[in-house]
């Protein structure tokens, strides 16, 4: 039907339209600051964090090659929610792309894009089954298997690297899900790389984060995971960089994860540098992770969007869906709506097919 | 303003129809009579002193979706989800999946455990008499109220022994939506309850479990089929393009002329 395919076109521009409206509402993007460290580092280490300046970059990864980002822009056809992620690159998240798994996201920081499913509390295997609470079970699946660098040094597992992970990411999952409630179940998460560009664990996290949200399991908080370099030969900290960046050197890279009630869930470091400087780092994560919290509830908001302006509360009814007043009414005469008198003319069609 | 941050000693009647996202917490109304939190509220007591006494709690969402409130003092959180999680009283679809030597059917109802229905749990049915239901069979069923820890059990009778619309359901077709659109379906409201305005264009037979799964059974196969198409595509989508969905559907039946 030509018709109904307008329509749809339509629909869909006016979609969209309801998105770009969506990033309106965000309050226009900060002009990157330079911290004073002076009054607040700087009293609580005496003074010794006085010399370091902050700059905050913000990469888009390395310049455009129609050949090299070809995905992309077949991606773009797709209907993406975009965030402003002020500090770091931006983000930009498609939820429910897969039919079956009770909560899917595909998550873009940047160049870097993972994947996330997630299947509810349900059953599991019964070597992983627990008496106690419900298990998580994490699975993460690379685009190679085995190449990873730290696997090509030490030479030991060659999966060293995928399987750490999904052990770190087991820690941070335990102690976020109400497992208590459920007993005997567990909770089944399927993360694959789609591209990395850097801050792969990050980006795993708040895809797994996100695709928890979507699939409306309990959870005690939110949270969400940054990735910072600190760089100092030239004072320098990078929220959020791309590989170009972490190739380019570091004196160390932390990760941190927070909770949505200003709780540090997880944190590991990688180099080594001084303590106040992962002290700023800190305030710079949880300034981070704050813009994804944002991303989160307006995802959120989107999505329930019905909810909100729709049919909120409706009465639930007895078997069948009918109550015997609602019965009754049916019975005398079925009155058509004053909205519904443009199409009278085919309840006519209806009356004859039921007599055929 | 930590704007990202969990919101904290909300009001609970004041935020009725408004976003919360799991770690918002919301302080204890005056009002505490035959108060009952729902799914995706969880209530927090201090460890020193119990409920009783006195003590000071907070109520934490869980779950994020809109606060929603019904008559009574009841608060829940409205999800967007594809996984059922039973409660008593429900009315489910159940898929005959074992039947067992002795008195009880073993049903699939899409939670993580197996659902148990009695032999005996029909309208009518005696020692003697009772129907002999074949795996694969559809029954439309009430989750039993039982306390908690017992396994789930299903019921085709009401209390006072009568089906009331509950039992097996023959010939029509059953699929599958997403579980919070089931309460669109299920809704008492005539301009919310889209399955009303469906019956004024084809008339057919339904019953809605709320776990997600739906019998369809209209007067031939093809409208049958046409019916859940059209339901699964409403589910799809957003409550103001259901308006437009309905209206190429009308348009499509009228122009089939059976």
């Amino acid at each position: 039907m030509p018709r109904g395919k307008s329509n749809n076109k339509s629909n869909k521009k006016t979609k969209k339209e309801e998105v770009n409206k969506m990033t309106k509402l965000i309050p226009p993007a900060r002009e990157p600051e330079v911290m004073d460290v002076d009054d607040t580092g700087g009293d609580e280490t005496g003074g010794a964090a006085e010399e370091e300046e902050e700059e905050e970059t913000q990469d888009f990864g390395p310049e455009f090659n129609p050949t090299h980002f070809q995905f992309l822009v077949e991606e773009k056809s797709e209907q993406f929610f975009e965030g402003q992620f002020q500090i770091g690159r931006p983000i930009r998240a498609a939820h429910n792309f897969l039919e079956n798994p009770h909560g899917a996201v595909k998550l873009f920081q940047g160049d870097t894009c993972a994947l996330c499913a997630v299947y509810g509390p349900t059953e599991i295997r019964m070597s992983k089954e627990l008496p106690h609470r419900a298990a998580v079970d994490v699975l993460f699946r690379p685009k190679i298997t085995g190449t990873s660098k730290q696997s090509q040094m030490t030479g030991w597992d060659s999966t060293l690297e995928e399987r750490a992970i999904e052990a770190k990411l087991v820690g941070i999952l335990e102690s976020v899900l109400y497992l208590e409630d459920d007993m005997g179940a567990g909770f089944n998460i399927i993360l694959h790389e789609f591209e990395n560009d850097g801050c792969l664990f990050s980006t795993c996290i708040n895809a797994s984060a996100l695709a928890l949200l979507n699939a409306g399991c309990s959870m005690r908080c939110c949270f969400a995971g940054v990735t910072i370099l600190v760089n100092e030969t030239n004072n320098t900290l990078i929220v959020d960089p791309s590989q170009s960046q972490i190739d380019s050197g570091f004196d160390a890279m932390i990760t941190f994860v927070l909770s949505n009630d200003g709780h540090v869930l997880f944190s590991s470091i990688q180099g080594r540098t001084k303590t106040n400087m992962i002290r700023l780092c800190l305030r710079q994560a949880s300034e981070a992770c704050k813009e994804i919290f944002v991303f989160q509830k307006q995802l959120q908001l989107q999505e329930c969007s019905d909810f909100i302006n729709g049919h909120s509360a409706v009465k639930p009814v007895n078997a069948r869906g009918l109550k015997d007043e609602d019965i009754k009414v049916k019975l005398e005469d079925m009155k058509i709506d004053e909205d519904e008198e443009n199409y009278e003319d085919l309840d006519d069609g209806e009356v004859s097919s039921s007599d055929s | 303003m930590d704007e990202g941050m969990k919101q904290q000693g909300l009001n609970l009647v004041e935020h009725v129809g408004q976003l919360v996202m799991p770690g918002d917490e919301f302080s204890m109304p005056q009002d505490l009579s035959k108060l009952i939190l729902g799914p995706g509220l969880k209530l927090i007591t201090d460890r020193r002193s119990t409920w009783e006494e006195g003590g000071v709690g907070t109520i934490l969402a869980c779950k994020p979706g809109v606060l929603a409130k019904v008559k009574g003092n009841t608060f829940f959180v409205e999800v967007k989800s594809k996984q059922y999680d039973s409660y008593k009283k429900d009315d489910v679809l159940g898929v005959i999946k074992q039947k067992g030597k002795g008195d009880q059917y073993t049903c699939d109802v899409g939670t993580k455990e197996r659902a148990h229905l009695s032999k005996f749990a029909f309208e009518g049915a005696t020692k003697r008499f009772r129907p002999d239901l074949q795996v694969g069979d559809v029954i439309y069923g009430k989750v039993v109220e039982l306390p908690p820890d017992f396994p789930m059990e299903l019921t085709c009778v009401h209390g006072t022994g009568k089906s009331l619309g509950l039992g097996v359901l023959e010939s029509g077709h059953v699929f599958q939506i997403p579980v919070h659109f089931t309460r669109l379906l299920r809704s008492a409201s005539d301009s919310v309850n889209v399955l009303r305005k469906i019956g004024r264009i084809v008339p057919c037979e339904t019953a809605v479990g709320v776990n997600g799964l739906i019998w369809v059974k209209a007067k031939n196969a093809v409208l049958t089929i046409l019916v859940c198409q059209l339901i699964t595509k409403l589910s799809q989508s957003s409550v103001a393009e259901h308006e437009q969905i309905l209206k190429q559907f009308r348009k499509g039946i009228s122009s089939l002329a059976m």
